[in-house]
């Protein structure tokens, strides 16, 4: 059986008519408390994964929640039957696809480095001297972020503290000198550092800024690591990510302990 | 195990997709829950939602 349900394409299409909202799970207390909301699961604590779909309030089940969309769903089949009649019975549905008013950024550009290397996808990373320039950049960079060919295609990320772009190299060149700009990204193999594809002025954006990120995207070469020798080497090097919040998985948390030795 | 395990099978899918020549259609998803839900509100569109943590046994770069 194939259980990827979120690349399932027929899952893509009908998520188009929804927000998809994907959360670090231990990156922030508040996002923490609302995930524990949508799902208690029998320990009673936040588990690394979560899954649900909501009323556009964003305080009602929809479907029955769970880990993961297996709770829910037969397969993908049957996860996209059931989003497309979820889709038809909420008018904004149908409407708004493609016209989204927010840039989908992380809280963090570290998370979203990591998260990017996660989906083997590059970071675009906005940045300016300060909130006000930079909320202009994100807000011209919409159309071209929500656009049917690049949306889902970058992680995003987005800052008015240069510090926060300290793991990408490059960053100490020509873009330490720019007060703003766009940034993408290719994660490192353990979305600790990154190097830079292509810099782009913060504005204007123009038809000409989607053909320079479309080229990005096809230079974009890195390949999913290997899971098991990923986790093996990176425990090796002693790698080890710490979370904004402590993990509260207890099964994740023992096995974290086994292959490290420390349990 | 089994869920955290079918998940991330679920999310390596995902990833693997990204070597295509052509981008492959993916879910746009929001990193951020308030942004998520403003706009969820803003357009009476319901909402997909998942988390994971994006680390196994410590290690970042893999969900």
């Amino acid at each position: 059986m194939d259980r990827s349900f979120l690349s399932d394409q027929r899952v893509v299409a009908a998520s188009r008519n929804f927000v998809c909202i994907r959360l670090a799970t231990y990156e922030d207390q508040q996002e923490a408390e609302f995930m524990s909301r949508v799902f208690t699961p029998r320990s009673g604590v936040l588990e690394n994964t979560t899954f649900g779909i909501l009323a556009p309030d964003g305080k009602r089940n929809l479907v029955t929640p769970g880990r993961g969309p297996m709770h829910a769903f037969r397969d993908a089949t049957d996860m996209a039957n059931k989003m497309r009649v979820i889709a038809l019975q909420h008018p904004g549905a149908m409407q708004s696809a493609w016209a989204d008013q927010r840039l989908p950024v992380m809280n963090s550009v570290d998370v979203a480095l990591n998260v990017a290397a996660c989906d083997n996808l590059p970071l675009l990373v906005t940045f300016a001297e300060n909130e006000q320039r930079l909320a202009e950049i994100n807000n011209a960079l919409l159309k071209t972020a929500w656009s049917e060919s690049l949306a889902g295609q970058f992680v995003y990320g987005s800052t008015s503290n240069k510090q926060e772009l300290k793991p990408i190299l490059g960053v100490k060149g020509n873009s330490a000198k720019l007060a703003e700009g766009i940034l993408v990204v290719e994660p490192g193999p353990y979305g600790l550092s990154g190097k830079i594809l292509c810099e782009l002025p913060g504005t204007p954006i123009s038809d000409q800024t989607a053909v320079e990120l479309s080229k990005a995207l096809a230079s974009f070469s890195r390949r999913p690591p290997e899971y098991a020798s990923h986790i093996q080497l990176g425990i090796q090097l002693g790698i080890d990510w710490e979370s904004a919040i402590p993990e509260t998985d207890q099964q994740s948390i023992r096995a974290k302990e086994r292959a490290r030795g420390t349990r | 195990m089994f869920y955290r395990y079918s998940l991330t099978i679920a999310l390596l899918g995902i990833a693997s997709l990204a070597t295509a020549a052509e981008p492959t259609a993916r879910i746009a998803w929001y990193g951020q829950l308030a942004v998520g839900l403003a706009e969820a509100q803003r357009t009476g569109r319901p909402i997909l939602l998942v988390s994971g943590a994006p680390q196994c046994h410590g290690v970042p770069g893999v969900w």
